[in-house]
């Protein structure tokens, strides 16, 4: 049985499924609630179908880009679920994933999630013929910048990005309502923006996985690291963290997250 | 080793990522360290200056499976052996702490262990509790009661100086806290990080201006004095005035060709400033 697990955005998603099918799924919208709200939702998944940890065989996650903190809080629970069952971890790029759920699109498909800074994380899938399976479904590689080396995902500004768009593409992601709105207006009808709530992820995040565990590109908990794109902003440790030792243990991050037990 | 007759040991896996070090350790007995591994990042953060949160976040990520386990391995223990998962969960930096807090209970989950959530500053005042389990436990020790031989002494008063905390704390008994003082502004290893880097002594602060100070010849008498914060009639602290003078005090040498001496002078007598501070409240607290 594999458990895949995807925190990299605001909606977040939990599988478990047995060979190719899937014995339960839950989606929902975590906001930035990705490291309080993701065990607790497992928990729950397993035990509506009477499954413990220990008959768990591999996991699954998505491995970025997209939050930060949402990101590592699921690769960090992938870590620590794969180190204690001595069970194999597979990542998988959360673009990879979401392009997936919409692969019988006509021309391409496009995955986007909401980079900030007004940009978008992006790559695009062919969607003809042999493309279309597990095991070799990854980005086309892509020139976006004069001179540099092709590559599959990029970080792009809306009117960049529908540049680059084919005439009949299909795009699938979340994008906060100022990008979205910048790219509809940059596509000018040329291409069909499935809706924000579409994704259903957390089966198609297990196909892929899947594919890799059957071709021996699992990895170690040692081993796995997610993907962020963007270097990290050098800023200052704002550290707002002085007696504390009656209350709640609350913690001031860069994006604001509360943290619970 | 403690004899036979003495219960099973209560293992604890310990994980700490508050910061900028991913720490595991295995834990008997509530004290006897069985393992303690520290990654640092502190030669990553030295070509800023400072913690960069989330580099230090990144890092932590990378660090955490090899820690734990190293940590198994240095104690010779497998999972089967260990009773229970804790992890601090603040107060710290969120996108560091998550990590360690995330592993943490993902693995008490799949290992079907209770998981405790820990106080970061709870956590820097029972490190006083802690044992090496190399020096041999006597045959008589009475390992499940609360108290050992040799423990601190209640009532007490725990002073916890870092990169991030400056806090004079009473604890009449176990898990009880009473808040006597705190920094007003820089905690004390802040202070230490911002004059390191003034100084040109780099980072951490800490050890670069003690390697300073320890560096001049203790015979001839130090030419600087840096003021004191007192903030009398309370038990709080501040460092802000300290670290503005010794940037002036740094200006008005600087006006003469600054030689290697003066700079450890005046890491000298900031140091001295800092602990004279501390000592003093705490003694009189
Ligand atoms: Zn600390």
């Amino acid at each position: 049985m594999l458990l895949a697990l995807d925190t990299s955005a605001s909606y977040a998603s939990v599988a478990l499924t047995q060979d190719d099918a899937i014995l339960a799924e839950l989606t929902w919208r975590v906001e930035n609630r990705h490291s309080s709200e993701l065990l607790p939702r497992v928990q729950e998944t397993l035990r509506a179908q009477r499954v413990t940890p220990a008959q768990l065989d591999a996991i699954a996650v998505a491995l970025g880009p997209g939050s930060f903190n949402g990101v590592r809080a699921g690769v960090a629970t992938a870590k620590g679920l794969a180190l204690a069952l001595s069970i194999p971890v597979a990542g998988v790029p959360t673009l990879d994933v979401m392009a997936w759920g919409a692969r019988l699109a006509p021309v391409e498909v496009w995955a986007l999630l909401d980079a900030g800074r007004g940009e978008v994380y992006a790559a695009v899938y062919d969607t003809a013929g042999a493309a279309t399976q597990p095991e070799t479904w990854t980005p086309r590689a892509l020139t976006v910048q004069p001179g540099a080396e092709p590559g599959g995902y990029h970080i792009l500004a809306p009117e960049a990005l529908a540049a680059v768009v084919r005439d009949g593409a299909t795009l699938t992601g979340e994008l906060r309502p100022a990008a979205r709105a910048a790219l509809i207006g940059a596509l000018a009808g040329r291409a069909r923006l499935l809706e924000p709530a579409e994704p259903r992820r957390g089966g198609w995040l297990a196909t892929l996985a899947q594919a890799r565990l059957r071709a021996g590109r699992g990895e170690t908990p040692a081993t796995l690291e997610p993907i962020y794109l963007r270097r990290p902003a050098i800023t200052r440790s704002a550290r707002t963290d002085v007696a504390a030792l009656s209350g709640a243990g609350s913690a001031a991050g860069e994006e604001g997250e509360r943290l619970a037990l | 080793m403690a004899s036979d007759t003495s219960p099973v040991p209560m293992r604890i896996l310990a994980i700490e990522s508050s910061c900028d070090e991913t720490g595991a350790a295995v834990i008997e007995h509530g004290r006897l360290i069985r393992s303690n591994v520290v990654a640092s990042q502190a030669s990553i953060h030295a070509r800023y200056g400072g913690v960069v949160p989330e580099v230090a976040s990144r890092q932590q990520l990378s660090a955490i499976a090899p820690v734990i386990e190293s940590a198994l391995e240095e104690a010779r223990v497998g999972w089967d052996a260990i009773d229970a998962v804790a992890a601090t969960y603040g107060p710290g930096l969120a996108g560091s702490l998550l990590v360690g807090l995330s592993g943490a209970k993902a693995l008490a989950f799949a290992r079907g262990l209770p998981f405790i959530g820990v106080n970061h500053l709870e956590a820097h005042i029972y490190a006083n509790w802690l044992r090496d389990a190399a020096s041999p436990l006597p045959d008589s020790m009475p390992v499940a009661d609360e108290s050992w031989p040799g423990d601190p002494a209640f009532p007490l008063l725990a002073l916890v100086v870092s990169g991030a905390h400056t806090e004079l704390v009473s604890i009449p008994r176990h898990g009880v806290y009473e808040l006597l003082g705190q920094t007003r502004d820089d905690a004390a290893g802040e202070a230490f990080d911002k004059v390191g880097r003034l100084l040109g002594l780099g980072y951490p602060g800490g050890p670069a201006i003690q390697r300073a100070a320890a560096a001049r010849d203790p015979s001839r008498p130090n030419p600087y004095t840096l003021p004191r914060a007192w903030l009398r009639g309370s038990y709080n602290f501040s460092f802000s005035g300290l670290k503005t003078a010794t940037l002036e005090l740094t200006r008005q040498v600087a006006q003469a060709p600054v030689e290697g001496a003066a700079i450890n002078d005046i890491a000298a007598a900031f140091q001295e400033s800092v602990v004279d501070v501390l000592a003093t409240k705490t003694v009189r607290a």
